[in-house]
């Protein structure tokens, strides 16, 4: 306790609100036994001018060396007896307040208990304010722009008032277009002038002020500094469509998409091209994307496919083959081999099954073939430069396609007499039909490619060497795998033992293959059935497929295995084929195989097979297949030092430049993977290719070893959830079974109808197809598919928070039906029902569609309700009232209101509900208890009730109701908690955010600098969210034009005579405000970035970290004063 | 024969966003608790340094209140987060001195929660009752 | 002998179930037999409290109740009951031990005049909810031996299970024990009066009111086009079956519908024979229904 203090202490009677519980003279008494303590006084109000005068007296004539007020909350009046001090020329900080009202007075009811209490609090004030010493306010500037969050009818009120009074202001809505929940009503209550024709005015204004930045698809993600300076993040959601855009509507009109509307409601759709309404704000449209879909995340070529499959829906098959076109050559091929892993994730397997998405990329190829259509090649001006590709194969021929049609001269180099490489050599006629394949190679070769074949690499045809001399720019190596791999065991290179891919090119290429009577072949793999069926067609009697796995593990695609099946090829599988032996005749007549089990799954998630010790099995054969595994050729090329092999004897290359050991030399394919199915090949020939054009443009070749983003599953559609969506049948790929084992193809292609039946299936997860027609309907070409979102960062003074409500989820009451019974309906759906551009064009109407003659409005549905929402939510009575009226108006039918309390408080409000009962509307006292379809009652039959107690009559009454209306609630929205988490608001009333002061302060929060408006803040009419509209931007412009705000000397402090240099503050400061001085290692505070939490005050172990006006004297002292007495 | 009932001495300290404002609030609705506990405003309970506690339990407090925003609502982002930690170091300290972990107790109260103030309160108030006075002197700095 | 992963429980059978609903009681622990739920009937149970003292005395009641709970506590189980009104006063007693510390108090001091304490760490469940959530879909459906095809059932809660305390589904439209015959191959029909009141104890004071109400829910169960009705709570079950002529009389409209237990309909479709599930207790024609519209197991 310092010496010569003179403090003064006044207690405050505060009217009776004090006095009546705690005992004055007693706590006067008190205080002037304290220590230091020179004057006490008492009075009826100190915050009252002859109050505060007191203080200033005695300030001057007792020359005060502290004062402590003993009245009501420092939250309320603390700043009014610091002023009080500084008059008086005390320095406000020499001041401590002691709150004995909130937190005495109100709470305790004993007198003798709540004196005592006093007595403690202010025997903590008197010793605290001992320690206190003047502190100096820092004054710093405010910024002149506002950030209004929020752009319903209350935002828009704030924007439109800061923009008017010279201030910029940032207004960031959520949705597509301002004008919030108003902007989807009728008729606004008591006068009834539509909501449209006061609202747009506004709204256009908005638009074309030219003091708003207008930020839709937005919202706040951080908000830093502090009052006048704050720091804010918007990330704003790409709109896909350009300012350009006039609102014309081709584009919709063109949208294969169709999605539930949820403007509109009532079960209307748009299309995922759309503008809420007509007179949106921008105006323009926008597209919804929710995210790549898994068909397309998990293409290997990345194809658009919910893009041609909506665009096959919509019989638009020219459409659809130019989207596949774009990144796949081979439509028709593809559609009938591909082992589609597009299929294995699509949402609607979730639901029933998987969309055939290759089959329906074969129809679409196929359709163009019938038609006798040829596609129209690319070939843009050529660039001049020269690039040979090595190998014809799936890989080579994509390649050649990409670059061709970047405008390069491609020369292709096929060691075989046909292109097409494992596509022709290994795949069967029966799987792909020759003039498909040749008709697709040569839509590549139309792009201007030149194809030689016969001529592979080496001395025999070219060496890189003389391809470099020929002047080519660059070489691309797609050689593939051509060499089979050996078992091997005894007795491999027996006459009758041939490799796979020798005997499937004969076969394929020649239409002669050498085949035994009892063939086995060895292997699981899409060739190895290939193989087995084509036996099977080459005059073989029994083939059978040995497999060391089981059917579970098979590689091959499991149609064709069942396909061979059916065909009569055995399957046998856990055998491993250990030697070959020869018979009589000396010539190759038994297999001798090991029984195998299966073990633990190996690194690719297959179980490895396991030999059974001693089990053996023998098989009768005479020809034997080898299709174990496949290699590339390589032999030639590794002369050359600059390329060398993998341990899996392929071709080394980067994985991701494709670059080889040679500079501008190029690697893709199976050569370089390993043996690949045709897509996983052509996406391969597309990295190269991109390759080859960065190379050749002299590009940083590294931007092609960004990770690709993991796939990400899509949230699920509603309608995937909801088990009513019809589970239709699915069209079943057609089979030739007249074909029998012939060399004619056996799947068949769609008929139109069940390709246009079968695409519609798809449920467009994505939201947006990405087919792209829009594009070419959009004359102005607003339209960019390929928009990236934005994060925008402001500078702003002050915040105005207006993100409104949302109504109430009436599913959370089953009693009223909704859901269950088609006319039950909302408020919100019965205001867009009235509305003339609403989903039934302004017609009041049952689902069936007839005019109702009874209709229901039921009053406080979640309101008023203790399980629900607590508290009234003030508009429904009157919204109902407005319900009542206009279903009069329009329809003429009987009215009947259930209500609780009629709650007609506003201006006009009364009156309006009086006509109303003049209108002939009947009002029933008594909340409606349910909406039930089961009949008590003959004439009830087929009818809603709606069941209430009719509190005036004293009876139960069932009133039958063709429309019923339930007035839901207003709730706080569902993300109240991380918008108030964002700019640290708190919370009531399960969401709505909390205001500084209920009466005094409505619209400031806490937080200095942030102010509410409209409904975010609680249930409130238009009227009342225009007025705090106004009162938050008034708030704001006060900031704004006082130019500068004082900030509380409260900020933390570090006497670097006692630091450590420990930095446990550096760590504990949540706003990176003390930095580590190094040299002098101690820490320091950068006091504009103190918030003046004290957290490192808490934490210094030496003490030398403290906060001003909250150091640990005074903290202490406070504690010793409340437990002395 | 009817004895004199123990009325323990507790010492709160509130941080000034959530849990004092929420203390006003249950005077503002009069909500009536037992008038036992002395409160003391801080900015945030990331700056009740553990000794504040120690000190008050010292000076004859029979128990102690630590009230701050809820997790996530935190003012300054993380103080009470903070808080909890020292908490828990301090409850280490004082348990190994024998003090019963419930005359300490660490709340999350917000601005809106009146009630729920007065209810820990009420609450602290019958817990340190029953457990009777703490007696800092005889019971700790004896056996330290 | 209980095997190690295998669900255990304490089960409190309740009064009714010892007498007017022998059925309930043994239909439900055959059932609980075949999905390998060991049921273990807790020791020297008594009154749920369910008496008319709640009304007089809560308290005391509320001791009833807690020593029950305190007997189960410690065994680290739920306590199970399929009495829809012994599950309702269970709860209730456990909840208002855990608001109201007076109360806490005033039963502990009673439970230790019995050498007894309840820290009010019990769980009380309702079979269906166990059925329906701790086993679930895959488990019941891997226990089915005789699917409920062409079965359609009137699924009818009653009040007591979800209300007040809707603990483990919607307290006014519940659906698992929709989700449950669904699962057994039967078509649970939309019956819109399926948490309506069955009049309870009034069927018994004052008639007239008793037969009305449940002559609505019997009427609507046959106007959705049900089979049978499948209840959840031993009294609904009593006055569902027993007054079926009187309320057709009354009503001058053919009341009648079988009326079985959801466990009777769950041990059917377990392939138990009707003697286990004793449907011969039935006062409605639940065997002829049963034999009419499935195959012979």
């Amino acid at each position: 306790m310092k010496d010569g203090n003179q403090i003064g202490v006044y207690i405050c009677h505060c009217g009776t609100n004090i006095a009546r519980t705690v005992d004055i003279q007693e706590v006067a008494g008190f205080a002037r036994s304290l220590p230091g303590v020179a004057v006490v006084r008492e009075y009826k109000y100190m915050c009252s001018d002859p109050g505060q005068a007191l203080i200033k007296e005695d300030i001057k004539s007792e020359r005060l060396t502290h004062v402590v007020v003993a009245s009501c909350s420092p939250l309320m009046h603390e700043e009014t007896f610091r002023g009080a001090c500084e008059d008086a020329g005390l320095n406000r900080f020499l001041f401590q307040m002691s709150n004995i009202r909130e937190q005495c007075s109100w709470v305790h009811h004993e007198r003798s208990e709540a004196t005592e209490k006093a007595k403690r609090l202010i025997a903590a004030a008197v010793r605290r304010v001992a320690q206190h010493r003047p502190l100096l306010r820092q004054e710093v500037p405010v910024r002149g722009e506002a950030l209004v969050v929020g752009a319903g009818i209350a935002g828009i009120e704030a924007a439109l008032r800061l923009a008017d009074s010279g201030r910029h202001v940032y207004l960031v809505e959520k949705e597509s277009s301002i004008g919030g929940h108003m902007a989807r009503f009728d008729k606004t209550f008591p006068t009834l002038d539509c909501a449209a024709c006061i609202l747009t005015p506004k709204m256009v204004t908005v638009g074309q002020h030219p003091n708003i930045t207008l930020l839709t698809l937005s919202a706040v993600e951080e908000v830093k500094g502090f009052v006048g300076n704050f720091h804010v993040k918007v990330h704003q959601h790409a709109r896909y469509v350009t300012a350009d855009c006039t609102g014309c509507g081709e584009c919709e009109k063109v949208c294969p998409c169709v999605h539930p509307n949820d403007f509109d409601l009532l079960g209307s759709t748009r299309k995922a091209i759309y503008r809420s309404f007509p007179q949106a704000i921008p105006n323009a449209y926008v597209i919804e994307k929710r995210g790549v879909p898994m068909c397309e995340e998990t293409c290997p070529i990345h194809t658009r496919t919910q893009g041609y499959v909506n665009l096959i829906a919509h019989g638009d098959f020219t459409g659809a083959l130019k989207v596949i076109r774009d990144v796949n050559p081979f439509p028709a091929s593809l559609g009938r081999v591909c082992h589609h892993p597009c299929e294995d994730r699509c949402q609607r397997g979730y639901h029933d099954e998987s969309l055939a998405i290759c089959a329906l990329k074969r129809f679409v190829a196929d359709r163009e073939i019938e038609l006798g259509l040829s596609p129209e090649p690319v070939r843009p001006e050529p660039n001049g430069r020269k690039v040979a590709v090595v190998g014809s194969g799936p890989a080579g021929l994509t390649g050649a396609y990409d670059l061709a049609r970047k405008g390069y001269a491609i020369t292709i180099f096929e060691k075989y007499g046909k292109p097409g490489g494992l596509m022709r050599t290994g795949i069967p006629p029966f799987r792909l039909p020759r003039e498909i394949l040749d008709r697709e190679v040569a839509h590549v070769l139309a792009h201007g490619v030149e194809l030689r074949l016969n001529t592979p690499l080496g001395e025999s045809g070219v060496t890189i060497e003389s391809l470099k001399e020929d002047g080519f720019d660059a070489i691309l190596l797609a050689l593939g795998t051509t060499k089979g791999r050996d078992l091997g065991i005894p007795g491999e290179h027996l006459v009758g033992v041939v490799n796979c891919l020798d005997y499937l090119r004969e076969a394929n290429l020649h239409d002669r293959a050498e085949t035994g009577r009892r063939v086995a072949v060895v292997g699981g793999g899409n060739a190895a059935v290939d193989a087995a069926r084509t036996a099977l067609r080459h005059g073989a009697e029994n083939v059978m497929i040995l497999y060391r796995r089981t059917r579970e593990e098979m590689p091959a695609i499991g149609a064709e295995i069942e396909a061979a099946k059916h065909e009569g090829v055995e399957l046998h599988f856990l055998v491993n084929p250990v030697e070959l032996r020869v018979g009589p005749s000396g010539r190759l007549n038994r297999v001798r195989c090991q029984k195998m089990r299966l073990g633990q799954p190996d690194e690719g998630g297959r179980r490895r097979p396991i030999p059974i010790d001693g089990e053996y099995v023998e098989f009768e054969i005479d020809q034997v297949i080898l299709a174990i595994s496949q290699l590339p050729d390589l032999d030639f090329l590794v002369k050359d030092k600059d390329f060398d092999l993998t341990k899996w004897a392929t071709l080394r290359a980067d994985p991701y430049t494709c670059e080889t050991g040679k500079l501008g030399v190029f690697a893709a394919g199976d050569a370089v993977t390993g043996p690949s199915t045709v897509v996983e090949a052509m996406a391969s020939g597309r990295q190269a290719a991109t390759a080859v054009d960065l190379y050749l443009h002299g590009e940083d070749l590294d931007i092609l070893r960004q990770e690709s983003h993991r796939p990400q599953e899509l949230p699920l559609m509603d309608h995937v959830r909801r088990p009513d969506l019809p589970r239709k049948p699915r069209a079943r790929i057609p089979v030739n079974h007249g074909a029998g084992i012939s060399f004619e193809e056996v799947e068949r292609t769609f008929t139109r109808e069940q390709a246009m039946e079968e695409a519609a299936r798809c449920l467009v997860c994505g939201g947006c197809s990405d087919c792209r027609i829009c594009s070419d309907a959009c004359d102005r070409e607003a339209i960019d598919h390929l928009m990236a979102d934005t994060v925008h960062e402001l500078d702003v003074g002050a915040i105005v928070v207006a993100t409104g409500f949302e109504p109430y989820d009436v599913r959370k009451l089953p009693r009223y039906g909704y859901g269950r019974h088609d006319d039950v309906i909302t408020a919100l759906e019965f205001e867009r029902m009235c509305h003339a551009s609403g989903p039934t064009g302004g017609r009041i109407t049952t689902k069936k569609g007839e005019a109702p003659k009874t209709v229901a409005i039921l009053h406080c549905i979640g309101s008023r309700d203790e399980s629900h929402l607590e508290y009234c939510s003030r508009v429904c009575c009157m919204y109902s009232l407005k319900f009542a009226h206009l279903v009069r108006e329009h329809t003429g039918a009987e009215v009947y209101n259930f209500y609780i309390d009629i709650r007609a408080f506003g201006k006009g409000y009364e009156e309006f509900y009086k006509r109303l009962l003049r209108e002939g509307v009947h009002f029933i006292r008594g909340k409606a208890a349910e909406v039930t379809a089961v009949a008590e009652s003959p004439e009830e039959e087929g009818k809603l009730m709606v069941v209430a107690e009719d509190t005036l009559l004293g009876i139960t009454r069932r009133v039958p109701a063709e429309l019923v209306i339930l007035s839901a609630g207003l709730a706080p929205r569902k993300d109240s908690s991380d918008v108030a988490h964002v700019f640290s608001l708190g919370c009531a009333q399960g969401g709505f955010f909390l205001e500084k002061h209920p009466k005094l302060a409505p619209v400031d929060t806490p937080t200095e600098g942030i102010f509410l408006a409209g409904a975010c803040q609680g249930p409130k009419d238009i009227p009342d969210s225009v007025a705090q509209g106004s009162a938050a931007a008034a708030g704001a412009l006060v900031l704004m034009d006082r130019g500068k705000v004082v900030l509380e000397p409260i900020r933390a402090v570090i006497r670097e005579e006692r630091c450590g240099g420990c930095k446990l503050c550096v760590a504990s400061c949540p706003f990176g405000a003390v930095e580590y001085d190094a040299e002098r290692s101690i820490s320091r505070v950068v006091r504009e970035l103190c918030h003046g939490c004290g957290t490192c005050a808490a934490g210094c172990p030496s003490g030398a970290a403290t906060q001003e006006n909250f150091e640990d004297t005074q903290i202490l002292a406070e504690i010793e004063g409340a437990l002395a007495v | 024969m009817a004895q004199e009932r123990f009325e323990p001495r507790l010492v709160g300290f509130l941080c000034r966003w959530c849990s004092y404002t929420g203390a006003d609030l249950a005077g503002t609705s009069r909500i009536e608790y037992p008038a036992n506990l002395a409160t003391i405003r801080v900015m945030c309970t990331g700056r009740v340094d553990p000794t504040f506690v120690v000190k008050a339990l010292v000076d004859g407090a029979d128990g102690v209140l630590i009230a701050g925003c809820h997790p996530g609502d935190c003012h300054y982002g993380e103080g009470n987060y903070k808080a909890q930690r020292r908490y828990w170091l301090l409850m280490n300290l004082l348990l190994q001195f024998g003090i019963e972990r419930e005359r300490v107790r660490l709340e999350w109260i917000s601005a809106a929660e009146g009630d729920r103030f007065a209810r820990v309160v009420r609450e602290l108030t019958e817990t340190v009752r029953t457990l009777g006075p703490l007696r800092w002197k005889e019971r700790v700095e004896v056996v330290a | 002998m209980i095997s190690p992963g295998q669900k255990v429980y304490a089960y409190f059978p309740g009064c009714s179930l010892e007498t007017t609903n022998k059925a309930y009681d043994s239909s439900t622990r055959n059932v609980a037999k075949v999905l390998g739920v060991e049921m273990v009937e807790l020791a020297d149970w008594n009154c749920c409290g369910a008496t008319a003292y709640l009304s007089i005395d809560d308290g005391r009641a509320m001791v009833l109740s807690a020593r029950n709970l305190a007997l189960s506590e410690g065994q680290s189980r739920d306590l199970v009951t399929v009495c829809s009104g012994c599950y309702v006063v269970l709860h209730k007693a456990n909840h208002r031990f855990q608001e109201d510390p007076q109360l806490r108090d005033r039963v502990r001091e009673a439970l230790k005049a019995g050498g007894m304490d309840y820290r009010g760490t019990v769980r009380v469940r309702h079979f269906l909810d166990v059925v329906v959530n701790d086993l679930g879909k895959e488990a019941i459906e891997r226990h089915v031996v005789r699917r409920l095809e062409g079965l359609r059932v009137a699924c009818y809660y009653g009040c007591q299970i979800t209300r007040p305390y809707a603990e483990f589904d919607d307290a006014e439209f519940p659906e698992s024990m929709d989700r449950l015959m669904g699962w057994l191959g039967a078509t649970p029909v939309d019956f819109q009066l399926k948490t309506k009141c069955c009049s309870g104890m009034l069927m018994t004071t004052q008639q007239d009111v008793g037969l009305d109400a449940a002559g609505k829910l019997l009427r609507e169960a046959r106007r959705a086009g049900a089979d049978c009705i499948s209840t959840a709570c031993p009294l609904c079950q009593v006055n569902l079956e027993a007054y079926q002529d009187k309320i057709s009389d009354r009503a001058g409209a053919d009341s009648h519908i079988p009326v079985l237990y959801f466990t009777q309909l769950l041990g059917t479709a377990l392939g138990l024979g009707n003697r286990e599930l004793a449907l011969g207790d039935s006062l409605t024609r639940v065997e002829p229904m049963l034999a009419a519209r499935l195959e012979a197991p």
